[in-house]
């Protein structure tokens, strides 16, 4: 196994421009430190991120609250900006594995690991946020969340790129929310997640953002539960409908996974709590 | 690779293979061997450490990742004197059964304590959520932690 660890950018768009097809990039290791360990005989050529402080930003710029891609969990749950501004990335952040865990997993880590059970892509794609992939000649090119493609962070390294940060909208949101649902309550892998966003105009819920998570390989849009909130008005939204949509949403994208008769259950769990939430504020 | 970090107020400067985890150094290299590997994971906690003042599996960073930060176990604890509040509420509150998670919970404990002088049950929980004991069944061991608490805060009056 090889290994370099960069103090700066710059440093690590040298090592980026090396042209070496098999580079690996590094970040918290909560998964990847587990994996090399339990596979010894594997060839490894890592790019440790951790050393890069500017790679952990988190700062209001123009329109955009811009998180670095090395922004631990700990940082997300612990900065005032993301709380106040994005309310609902610092509680999934909050609800990820163990102390330990939130002290390492980074956010961009969480998002190139590709797993489908990530809990802050579904957040991400909610609140309608930009990846920023940088290259070793500096230049970027942005990514709407919700068009990602997991696919595409598997070679990032190979291909002289790195998550360079998020940019969250700033635009005015009413409502954020997420939740997960898994086999206990905390230090728990997702089996289903929900995240949501919207703006209230009165008592109409409006630009609706619901998207589930551990469904498929990048979260899954739930189109016809959020059409059901912006068509009626809040006197007339019945929950029941609204949970139904989410399961059919859940069948639609599964329908042959042994996990589709328990899922569609779990997703009404998350609904419920949405929907609880929902009340609290359009009545 | 060459790496330089603190471990327990101790500077070292040392070679290290690129695949050695932070536990590895610590156990096999250091010789600190209240770092105790579990699951291998970063589920069970028993290879928690301080890693610049935040609690850490020491089994999930890689040794090189260390490079200049600074690293305290239960070790270097006792070393500072640090350790013995913590250690009688352990004891006094029956929190330890076979030991083996002891010095993870302890870290565990020890970074809450460094941010909350006053914690509650609830913070108590969830430092040491990803402490996991087979033993004890949590209860005393969380009560150890609001007693070293408050322990902490006699002998800071005390002092003062």
């Amino acid at each position: 196994m090889r290994a370099r660890r960069p103090r700066d950018l710059s440093e690590l768009r040298k090592i980026l421009g090396s042209g070496k097809p098999d580079l690996k990039l590094l970040a918290g290791g909560t998964d990847l430190v587990v994996h090399l360990n339990a596979n010894p005989g594997e060839d490894w050529d890592l790019v440790d991120l951790t050393g890069i402080k500017e790679l952990k930003r988190i700062a209001v710029e123009g329109p955009f609250l811009e998180i670095g891609a090395l922004a631990t969990f700990q940082d997300l749950e612990d900065s005032q900006l993301v709380r106040s501004k994005t309310a609902c990335l610092a509680e999934a952040a909050a609800m990820v594995g163990s102390c330990q865990i939130r002290n390492r997993g980074t956010l961009g880590g969480n998002v190139a690991n590709g797993s489908a059970a990530a809990d802050i892509p579904p957040v991400l794609c909610a609140l309608d946020a930009l990846l920023v992939i940088e290259s070793r000649d500096g230049n970027q090119r942005t990514v709407r969340a919700e068009e990602a493609n997991p696919d595409d962070f598997k070679s990032l390294a190979a291909r002289g790129e790195f998550i360079r940060k998020f940019l969250v909208p700033l635009e005015e949101r009413d409502l954020s929310f997420f939740d997960k649902v898994g086999s206990r309550r905390a230090v728990t892998v997702s089996k289903l997640n929900l995240a949501f966003s919207c703006k209230l105009q009165g008592s109409r819920i409006e630009k609706p953002r619901l998207f589930l998570g551990a469904l498929a390989p990048w979260p899954v849009r739930a189109v016809e539960a959020e059409s059901l909130l912006t068509s009626v008005t809040s006197k007339d939204l019945a929950e029941t409908s609204f949970l139904d949509a989410l399961s059919k949403t859940v069948e639609k994208t599964i329908p042959d996974r042994a996990s589709m008769p328990y899922k569609r259950q779990a997703v009404k769990g998350l609904g419920n709590h949405l929907w609880a939430n929902l009340l609290e504020v359009i009545r | 690779m060459q790496i330089r970090l603190m471990v327990n107020d101790r500077r070292y400067s040392l070679g290290v293979d690129p695949s050695l985890r932070l536990v590895d150094l610590l156990r096999d290299v250091l010789g600190f061997t209240s770092v105790k590997e579990g699951c291998s994971e970063g589920e069970c906690g028993a290879c928690t450490v301080l890693m610049d003042g935040k609690a850490v599996t020491s089994c999930t960073i890689m040794a090189f990742q260390a490079d200049g930060s600074e690293i305290l176990t239960v070790e270097g604890l006792e070393n500072r004197g640090e350790l013995e509040p913590i250690e009688k509420a352990f004891i006094e509150n029956d929190a330890v059964q076979c030991g083996f998670c002891t010095p993870g919970m302890i870290m565990s404990a020890k970074a809450l304590l460094d941010k909350k002088r006053k914690p509650t049950e609830e913070d108590a929980k969830r430092a040491i959520e990803g402490n996991l004991c087979r033993c004890t069944g949590y209860v005393p061991i969380i009560k150890s932690i609001l007693d070293a608490a408050e322990r902490m805060e006699e002998d800071a009056g005390t002092s003062s």
